[in-house]
């Protein structure tokens, strides 16, 4: 995947082609999970957001496409959507939307933070409740959710209009799809009423800090950033720990560059994922960044291979 | 009793703090005063006037927006009871905590990541919407309190652009 060609990097010490796009590096910077565990302040517990998680009712199972199992399709299928698709002359970008950003996307997003009482904490998960000390709930999912949902809308602002726009709604549509059906099968909140109105607070909490994620961007300073995250993330906590508010400041200005290095089609073909919090990113020479558009356009405008039209794009491979 | 060394540290953090810039907008919390609050009484500082009137505003811009006011009520219901300073935990902060401390936001300050993740106008000027971000930094320039014309806000709603 793209992002891993940047993760663990540092000089571009060997190119081992893996895949056709598979290029590794390996890094000696400090990465953001390194930052925090730097800091000797013990963890002050926020008396305003105590560590009361719920014990779910049942949880929901994860589909076969999600787990990351081989998901084929017959032969004659494949040829009859093939045939469709350059027939009706059908614009792949906008149904790649769902699929994508609807379905992939939204579950790298989903799976950074999620947890459930009692349950083990996956890597990324250990880095926002261990580490970080922000409390297991299901409000805090939801912001370290949103804050990844906010960095892909970054980037899908970037691409063409028509499909960024698209890109963004679907994966809206899923967060709140998942969100209400863990608040009903996982929280146990039966009452369709009472459901609208969380669902409405978390869509005005939504909106809130895109805006304030926003304007930290776009202020180019680490400031503002801090700032939104404190306010969204730390819950505006008196006693932050500040090296550990730095450290989230450094994981979003990672992912944000891997974002910015990533093109188009890359991008649009799912070929992103975060980079986790125990790895680092270090910035690419022009030679890397040479090397890197060579391997996206190699890998989606092949010269020995003629693609098949549900392959074909027009989203920008040098952008 | 605070001790000299943790004094000096802790009015360090403050004097870097009070350089930080102002949020746009008015929030329910902000950064930079409760901070600089928290390390003034960590410190053994007296907290700038400064601070304290723009905490009294925001808590009263805060008070005009809210239906209930909780803190009110509880004062009713409570009244014999004493309000409980914020807790601190003055105690477990040594001067290596607080260098730490000093060493982080001091890389916040001077936007060491933003300036080591040098991003381009690719992001920033996105070209699905390359008036996004000019028009989200005039509005919050403004104080996030002007409204826009009825032209512009037409287009948008037509377009679907910025």
């Amino acid at each position: 995947m793209l992002s891993r060609m940047f993760s663990r990097t540092s000089r571009l010490r060997s190119l081992t082609r893996v895949s056709q796009i598979s290029v590794r590096y390996k890094s000696d910077g400090i990465s953001p999970r390194a930052i925090a565990r730097r800091s000797s302040l013990p963890n002050i517990p926020n008396p305003d957001t105590p560590n009361k998680d719920i014990d779910p009712k049942n949880k929901l199972e994860k589909p076969e496409y999600e787990t990351g199992g081989e998901v084929t399709m017959p032969g004659w299928k494949k040829s009859f959507g093939e045939a469709l698709v350059s027939v009706f002359h059908i614009d792949m970008d906008q149904i790649r939307a769902s699929s994508i950003s609807g379905s992939k996307y939204y579950y790298m997003c989903k799976d950074q933070a999620l947890q459930f009482k009692d349950d083990q904490l996956s890597e990324s998960a250990v880095f926002w409740y261990n580490t970080l000390g922000l409390p297991r709930t299901f409000a805090q999912w939801y912001q370290i959710t949103v804050l990844h949902v906010w960095m892909l809308f970054v980037r899908m602002r970037s691409m063409p209009f028509k499909v960024g726009k698209n890109y963004q709604q679907k994966l809206v549509d899923k967060l709140f799809k998942d969100i209400e059906l863990r608040l009903s099968e996982e929280m146990n909140v039966l009452s369709g009423r009472i459901r609208d109105m969380y669902l409405k607070d978390f869509h005005s909490q939504m909106i809130g800090m895109v805006c304030a994620f926003d304007e930290g961007f776009a202020s180019e300073s680490d400031a503002y950033l801090a700032y939104a995250v404190w306010r969204n993330i730390f819950n505006g906590d008196k006693n932050v720990d500040i090296v550990k508010l730095e450290a989230v400041v450094r994981y979003v200005r990672m992912q944000l560059y891997v974002l910015d290095k990533i093109s188009d089609r890359a991008f649009g073909f799912g070929d992103f994922e975060f980079v986790a919090p125990s790895e680092t990113v270090d910035p690419l020479t022009a030679e890397e960044e040479h090397q890197l558009k060579l391997a996206t356009k190699n890998k989606y405008e092949p010269m020995d291979r003629i693609l098949p039209p549900s392959q074909r794009s027009k989203l920008s491979i040098d952008e | 009793m605070v001790s000299k060394v943790v004094g000096q540290s802790a009015r360090k953090i403050v004097s870097l703090l009070e350089k930080f810039p102002k949020d746009r907008i008015k929030h329910n919390a902000t950064f930079r005063t409760s901070q600089i609050e928290r390390f003034c009484n960590i410190g053994g500082v007296a907290i700038p006037k400064d601070v304290t009137e723009e905490k009294d505003k925001q808590l009263q811009a805060k008070n005009g927006t809210l239906k209930i006011n909780t803190d009110k009520i509880k004062k009713v219901i409570y009244s014999k009871k004493e309000e409980k300073p914020a807790n601190y935990q003055k105690d477990i902060f040594t001067e290596d905590i607080l260098t730490q401390q000093y060493k982080s936001l001091k890389n916040i300050y001077e936007s060491k990541w933003e300036k080591y993740y040098k991003i381009d106008k690719k992001l920033l000027v996105p070209k699905g919407n390359p008036n996004y971000y000019h028009r989200l930094m005039t509005d919050l320039n403004k104080g996030g309190q002007v409204k826009e014309g009825l032209f512009t806000a037409f287009k948008t709603i037509l377009t679907g652009k910025y």
